[in-house]
């Protein structure tokens, strides 16, 4: 898997705020199909990473580089319309739709069909938007929510907010998803089947970043991780090195005196 | 019984265009007539600053957008003799090109901003028209704009010197902005609007270019703007600054809250009560935004939804009784 191209190359990204490096001359490269771990102290500036890979922050400094395109002063909007899909770490919905709306939101690129044609409910848009709900529902199956199809999103719990979260974001067929802390807040049970999830997503062919701090789940399922201290990468490889990583100990428990 | 609520619907859709139509026949009183006349010009000016309302934009500078289409349909009939018929859709276009122009950096901001920079977009445009006497005559406004032109149909003239013409034009003019506006509610568009203030950023980062759907509302709320405020400036015959002030934008506002921004049929709804409401304490007029105000509230704490929802608000306390 290692030996896949390169779907997702960082190189120097940095971002300052104010007089604060919030991330320090990070190189990343993620090599298409694989599970990637972003983990770090709190503090450590993955959320930015994140932030600043999705466009929604710009980069004082460096290249993001995405498909061999440069991706770094992109607008949000701009970045998931190559195919690079973010999720949020709070239950980030629409509230007030219900679960079907919200999936139909995420498939906005593919529906996306022109103001005035739509307006006009054209034969082509009736046509697309019929193709568009069995996608959705597809989605829908996928991520395990179909009985709550037309629950509104607000009224779901915990864990199924989570899953309708990852739901939006696959809507919207991206080659590289980014996963925010998928599995806070969950219980033994619901870890699990989102540990599944993840799984079954690389398995469609979508390539996962993900950030989180449960070591258990990071551990578990991706192929190589990346440790930020400081905004700083101390350092990277697969689960089992990273483990022994004394630079790593020393990040989350302190140095010995 | 889905089938049944659509007949239902459509049925009552039917029956409100019959009557609509019907209405100069039946009664033939002008000064009711001009109730109604007033209700679909002020529900068309409500429907279009709903558009943007759903996206969580107070929109403060809707009478503005009345007011630009007012003025420039009444400057180019004064001035360059331009028939109303060619002066009400250029109206709509200078309004829309306006808010094209004024949605385009102030709708990056959110919340308390934009209503405070709408509310200067009213300022400044008043002042505009004060100054600018030469144009548009000053304090005292445009006087003596034309009535529209008569139609002839086969061979029959419709001449626009008693409220009837004018009350099928206005109606005319409803109906277009409802269609409209409900297709557009009921589009992928609507749905992206009601998304926007929920959040905003999951939108974007989903690949929706958020900025251009409420660029686009706002300019197709300030279009229908731009063609109320000709209407009223032909129907009138005058406008003067006084009459798209701040405290009208705010009407709009309070009205379409009060008849639920939840769907078209709402800002109609407010409209329709709050205006006939309004003529019937004529005599108590001095104490008119008292108990506006009051209404406001009660429909606030009460009824956040606005009158529309009080069917099904009804209904569901019938059935809870009935458990």
């Amino acid at each position: 898997m290692k030996n896949g191209n390169t779907l997702l190359e960082v190189a120097g990204l940095t971002k300052y705020f104010g007089g604060l490096a919030a991330v320090n001359g990070l190189d990343l490269s993620l090599y298409e199909g694989e599970i990637f771990g972003l983990i770090g102290p709190n503090g450590a500036g993955k959320t930015t990473v994140f932030n600043l890979i999705s466009g929604v922050l710009k980069p004082t400094n460096g290249t993001i580089r995405f498909d061999k395109k440069d991706i770094s002063h992109l607008k949000p909007n701009e970045v998931a319309g190559k195919g690079l899909v973010r999720t949020f770490q709070a239950n980030v919905l629409f509230p007030e739709f219900s679960v079907m709306d919200n999936i139909l939101m995420g498939c906005h690129l593919q529906v996306e069909t022109g103001m005035l044609s739509d307006l006009l409910n054209t034969r082509s848009v009736q046509r697309r938007r019929s193709d568009i709900v069995a996608k959705a529902n597809d989605v829908i199956g996928f991520v395990g929510l179909r009985e709550f199809s037309e629950e509104l999103a607000k009224n779901l719990p915990h864990g199924h907010q989570r899953m309708l979260g990852i739901g939006i974001a696959l809507a919207a067929n991206p080659k590289l998803i980014m996963l925010d802390e998928p599995v806070t807040g969950m219980n033994v049970e619901e870890k699990e089947e989102m540990m599944n999830l993840i799984k079954r997503i690389r398995e469609r062919g979508i390539t996962v970043l993900l950030v989180e701090h449960d070591m258990r789940v990071v551990m578990g399922i991706c192929d190589r991780i990346a440790v930020l201290n400081f905004g700083i990468k101390i350092a990277e490889g697969m689960p089992e090195a990273i483990q022994k990583d004394e630079n790593v100990i020393e990040a989350y428990l302190g140095a010995e005196q | 019984m889905q089938n049944n609520i659509i007949n239902v619907k459509r049925v009552t859709v039917v029956l409100f265009l019959v009557l609509g139509l019907l209405f100069p026949v039946l009664i033939k009183d002008p000064y009711i007539m001009h109730i109604l006349i007033s209700i679909f010009i002020w529900s068309i000016l409500t429907l279009g600053i709903r558009v943007i309302l759903v996206a969580g934009y107070l929109n403060c500078a809707q009478a503005s957008f009345m007011g630009m289409g007012a003025y420039a349909s009444g400057v180019l009939a004064l001035n360059l003799g331009l028939s109303f018929w060619l002066c009400l859709p250029i109206a709509g276009i200078i309004s829309a090109l306006l808010a094209l122009f004024i949605g385009y950096p102030t709708l990056r901001i959110k919340g308390a901003y934009f209503v405070i920079v709408t509310f200067g977009v009213t300022e400044v445009f008043r002042h505009i028209w004060m100054m600018w006497s030469s144009l548009f005559g000053g304090p005292q406004g445009l006087l003596n704009i034309p009535r529209p032109e008569p139609i002839h149909i086969a061979g029959l003239a419709i001449i626009f010197n008693t409220k009837v013409p004018f009350y099928y034009l206005a109606l005319i003019l409803f109906l277009i902005t409802v269609f409209v506006l409900y297709r557009l509610d009921v589009s992928r568009m609507g749905l992206i609007l009601r998304a926007i203030p929920q959040a905003d950023l999951l939108a974007e980062c989903v690949g929706v270019n958020i900025m251009k759907y409420k660029l686009a509302a706002f300019v197709v709320g300030a279009f229908f703007a731009g063609i109320a405020g000709s209407f009223w400036a032909h129907y009138f015959t005058y406008c003067s600054p006084w009459d798209f002030t701040f405290a009208v934008s705010f009407y709009m506002l309070m009205y379409s809250v009060m008849g639920g921004i939840g769907s078209v049929l709402g800002p109609i709804l407010g409209c329709s009560v709050m205006l006939t409401l309004d003529e019937l304490l004529r005599p108590f007029k001095q104490y008119m935004p008292i108990v506006l105000g009051m209404i406001l509230v009660i429909v606030l704490l009460f009824i956040p939804g606005g009158f529309v929802t009080i069917p099904e608000r009804i209904r569901t306390r019938i059935k809870r009784r009935g458990d």
